[in-house]
């Protein structure tokens, strides 16, 4: 397996999942991420737990880094409050969990989907 | 095999985007609402703002419009038509509270089903059956009808909907994601709506089926000795002894005695804390030698804020103050010659009519000795999740038949089988009100503004630079006999019908009185002198007592003592009532001893950390249910209420052997006053003990008994909410700051001439309704401490001030 292996994570896989989920996302609505993961994975994925490992990590580093950099800029002014309005005990910890587990499994179960569907085609 | 594990992948996957994508009951749309691309993470604001110009084009203005932020968030709008000025209004007040103005609306059209849901469709119905909509549609005609109205209603919804429709759902304010719905577009009936939703809030109490109930056990005699139409302690908004300066019209003919069928719902309390204050000293009483203005209307305390501060410059106005985001214009403020406030006249403006039907059928009714036609209007519900639900609302001449025999009531002081009339339901032109008072010059031009107000009435207090002080009690009064619609009416009799109003300019008013100043709190308007009926019963006195005692003996006045009057903690029904309940206990048992060494100590000010007002207000409570409770409370299914502790605290000390001290339900024993006092003394000590579990002490101090909450129009969203802010006052306190009410904006404007007026301002919460904002509650604490803002009042765009933050300037598309 070279170091590009569509099971890594610098991989043609992986970038294009990167490039897809962020550009859906701005324009659709949420669960667009599942599309996206899946086409990606369909189009590029090595193995159906690459597929799943890595849709679930690219789309929780993307809503990682911007769920942060909203917090960041905000100095946290709505996360508390939201982690209260959510029982979680006003926790923006917990927030940032249940929020990047929403996320990677939407995204991992897209992108698994997605390749298993190509197996089935492939056959 | 393959085939299989893949659909259970591909219909996991599926099927959790549509679990998240929905909302479950109280659980919001969780993929939307948790994704950083769409969700709430998108409402966080930066602390640091992002630029400091930003350009906008904007469809259907007629020219460009600068809007200044200062750094309290206030904008300061600058246009050069009145179309742009309102226009620019709508925009920027979507821009800070568009979820709070449809959600609002929504209440007040009983729409709350199309957000929440079945669960709201009681509290729809009500608003739609009391005749909320049907006032609106009227109102709005006659508001229409005024040219410059028309202008600035619809250049307001036309601003309102260049806000909307730029969003994309990210940008939907954060309570949209949270309940799962999207902003509709504004129509200018919302804004009548709205206005309407004030006559909800200030102008529908109704004692009335109480009363009725009382007169049917008691009788006449003694429902009018229990109930007197006027208090034993009072000072009057229009001073005694104040001229008329109107020759008065004749009062109607009373209708002959009528004791209604009452109805048999349960009673609920009327919110003893919306009021309000203010005052005026005119320049012989003040520091400048010009009048200084206060006001502070008390409303439920809640987040986000009730008022909105702006400031609107256009050729012909140039005025600051607070506004209801949905409503255009500036509802209490200044401009460079006058200011202006409003406190809540509490007129007898609702009245039930008992009504005849002809049979089963409901189709008609008796009324002047003929059947008369039952008109019928539709009310359609959408319910969330696609169900609708028809609704047929009865209207006689009178009004609706807000509930029928076999209803029950969601508020229980409306009796079933009648019809309302009510104030509300008026053609009326509110708004072209404020839109001459923002534009006044002079008392004459404040008075020619007033004759354009109906609903709610209101004490419009008023002060100018040419050395003007005045109060009007003004609103569109019907005219009645006396006491006409204490009591339930007949339906049937022409002559319980409203016959007319009050001629404007006979409304209770005063300028220039001699004592140098105006005030008002919600008291009785006028003397029993004053020609016309407007209601029998009116706030409690204390807080107007209290106000006119300190402006009387203030002088060289300034607007920091007239800050500190505002704050004023002082409890005056104490002063009035402990004296006698201490009297009842000379000698005080183990138990007592310490409560009463309390009360003896304490100043009487209801500070935040004083332990007596909490064993006060608990204790006059208790006595006030003890006396009482066997007479007006003894069953539940005839609700009454209870004379006024005015009333009973005059009963004590002049009649303390008064056959109601002893009670009915003890047969065999006759209570006395002393007893009851010891009793509910020991009563107040055990449930204080109780509700602390802890024995008198730090624990029972007044802040923790009152816990004032700022709350969430959400119910429930406490984390959105600011919990337990350490305040002092209270309810018949000057500083009238109870558990969920006190003063929701207090201004305080210094008059000057040659453009030197000074305003000062604060509100609790923020101009921003956007829980992500710093301007969201920034202005709580200054209001916690009862300090005030120095509002920033530009005389045109080109000045410049350190304290402009932002700037937005508006082109036209």
């Amino acid at each position: 397996m070279s170091a590009f292996s569509n099971n890594k994570i610098f991989s043609p896989f992986a970038g294009l999942l990167l490039a897809l989920v962020i550009l859906f996302q701005y324009l659709l609505p949420w669960w667009s991420m599942a599309l996206a993961s899946a086409i990606a994975a369909f189009l590029l994925a090595g193995s159906a737990g690459g597929a799943f490992r890595i849709g679930a990590f690219i789309n929780i580093l993307v809503w990682l880094a911007i769920a942060f950099w909203s917090h960041w800029r905000s100095e946290g002014i709505l996360t508390t409050k939201i982690a209260g309005v959510l029982p979680l005990g006003g926790s923006a910890i917990a927030l940032f969990v249940v929020t990047l587990v929403v996320g990677g499994l939407i995204g991992g179960l897209g992108a698994l989907s997605g390749f298993q569907v190509r197996q089935l085609i492939k056959k | 095999m393959k085939v299989v594990k893949t659909l259970v992948t591909v219909g996991i996957t599926v099927g959790l985007c549509y679990a998240l994508n929905r909302g479950w009951g109280n659980i919001p749309p969780m993929g939307n609402f948790l994704s950083p691309f769409t969700g709430f993470w998108t409402n966080a604001e930066a602390i640091a703002p992002k630029s400091e110009l930003q350009i906008l084009n904007i469809p259907g203005l007629q020219d460009e419009v600068t809007v200044e932020y200062d750094e309290t968030g206030v904008p300061h709008i600058f246009a050069q038509n009145d179309h742009d000025l309102y226009l620019a209004q709508g925009y920027v007040t979507a821009k800070d509270r568009l979820w709070q103005m449809e959600f609002q609306t929504h209440f007040a059209a009983g729409r709350l089903t199309e957000i929440v849901g079945e669960k709201a469709l009681e509290q729809d119905r009500y608003q739609r059956r009391m005749g909320s909509v049907f006032g609106a549609e009227k109102s709005f005609e006659g508001m229409m009808e005024d040219p410059k109205g028309k202008v600035a209603l619809e250049a307001y919804s036309d601003g309102i909907n260049a806000y909307i429709s730029q969003l994309k759902p990210r940008d939907y304010p954060v309570e949209y994601k949270l309940l799962g719905y999207a902003p509709e577009p504004w129509t200018p009936i919302k804004s009548a709506l709205f206005l309407k939703n004030m006559s909800f809030v200030l102008a529908s109490g109704t004692d009335d089926l109480r009363m009725t109930n009382i007169l049917g056990k008691y009788g006449k005699a003694i429902a009018e000795e229990l109930f007197p139409n006027y208090p034993f302690k009072e000072s009057p908004i229009i001073p005694e002894g104040t001229p008329l300066d109107f020759k008065p019209i004749p009062l109607p003919k009373a209708p002959v005695d009528f004791v209604g069928m009452g109805s048999n719902k349960v009673a609920e309390e009327r919110d003893k804390g919306i009021g309000s204050n203010n005052w005026a000293v005119g320049g012989e009483k003040s520091v400048t030698g010009l009048p200084i203005l206060s006001n502070d209307p008390h409303l439920t305390l809640s987040l986000p804020s009730i008022w909105y501060q702006v400031q609107l410059t256009a050729p012909g106005v140039n005025v600051y103050g607070s506004t209801m985001p949905g409503t255009p214009n500036v509802i209490i403020g200044f401009n460079n010659d006058i200011a202006w406030g409003v406190t809540n006249v509490g007129a007898d403006v609702v009245d039930w009519y008992q009504v005849k039907f002809k049979d089963a059928k409901k189709e008609e009714y008796w009324h002047d000795n003929q059947w008369k036609k039952i008109q019928k209007r539709i009310e359609t519900y959408t319910v969330k999740g696609g169900k609708t639900v028809v609704d047929t609302v009865l209207y006689t001449h009178h009004g609706p038949v807000v509930y029928l025999d076999n209803e029950k009531p969601i508020r229980d002081n409306i009796p079933t089988g009648h019809a309302l009339r009510w104030i509300a339901h008026e053609k009326s032109q509110e708004l072209s009100a404020f839109y001459h008072l923002n534009r006044a010059k002079n008392y004459d031009e404040y008075v020619k503004a007033l004759g354009y107000y109906s609903a709610p009435a209101q004490n419009f207090i008023f002060a100018s630079n040419q050395n003007d002080i005045a109060l009007w009690v003004n609103g569109k009064f019907p005219l009645k006999a006396r006491e006409q619609g204490k009591y339930i009416l007949d339906g049937t009799n022409p002559a319980a019908d409203w016959q007319g109003f009050i001629p404007q300019l006979h409304n209770p008013h005063v300028k220039n009185p001699k004592r140098g100043f105006v005030s008002s709190a919600n008291q009785s308007s006028t003397d029993p002198k004053y020609p016309y009926y407007i209601n029998w019963e009116f706030a409690p006195a204390e807080r107007g007592r209290r106000i006119n005692t300190r402006l009387q003996t203030m002088n060289k006045a300034t607007v920091d003592s007239l800050r500190e009057l505002q704050n004023d903690n002082y409890n005056l029904k104490a002063e009035d009532w402990l004296p006698t309940m201490l009297s009842f206990v000379q000698k005080p048992s183990q138990k007592q001893m310490a409560a009463v060494r309390v009360l003896q100590l304490w100043n009487k000010f209801n500070n935040p950390d004083e332990i007596g007002p909490t064993i006060f207000t608990v204790w006059v409570e208790l006595l006030n249910n003890a006396i009482w409770e066997d007479d007006f409370g003894y069953d539940k299914n005839i609700p009454m209420k209870s004379p006024s502790h005015a009333r009973t605290l005059q009963l004590i000390l002049k009649q303390p052997d008064a056959k109601w001290f002893d009670d009915v339900r003890t047969k065999d024993k006759k209570e006395t006053l002393t007893e009851l006092a010891n009793v509910t003394l020991n009563a107040t000590i055990d449930s204080l003990t109780k509700w602390q579990n802890a024995p008198m002490g730090t624990a029972w101090a007044w802040e923790k008994y009152k816990s004032t909450d700022i709350k969430h129009l959400i119910p429930g969203l406490d984390a959105l909410s600011k919990m337990d802010v350490k305040i002092g006052g209270g309810s018949g306190i000057v500083n009238a700051t109870t558990g969920r009410t006190g003063p929701s904006w207090r201004m305080i404007v210094q008059l000057g001439k040659d453009k030197s007026v000074k305003g000062y301002g604060v509100f609790p919460g923020g101009q921003s309704g956007n829980p992500g904002s710093p301007h969201y509650d920034d202005m709580i604490e200054t209001w916690r401490k009862g300090e005030l803002n120095s509002l920033l009042f530009l005389q045109n765009k080109e000045e410049k001030s350190e304290r402009i933050k932002q700037t937005l300037v508006l082109k036209k598309k």
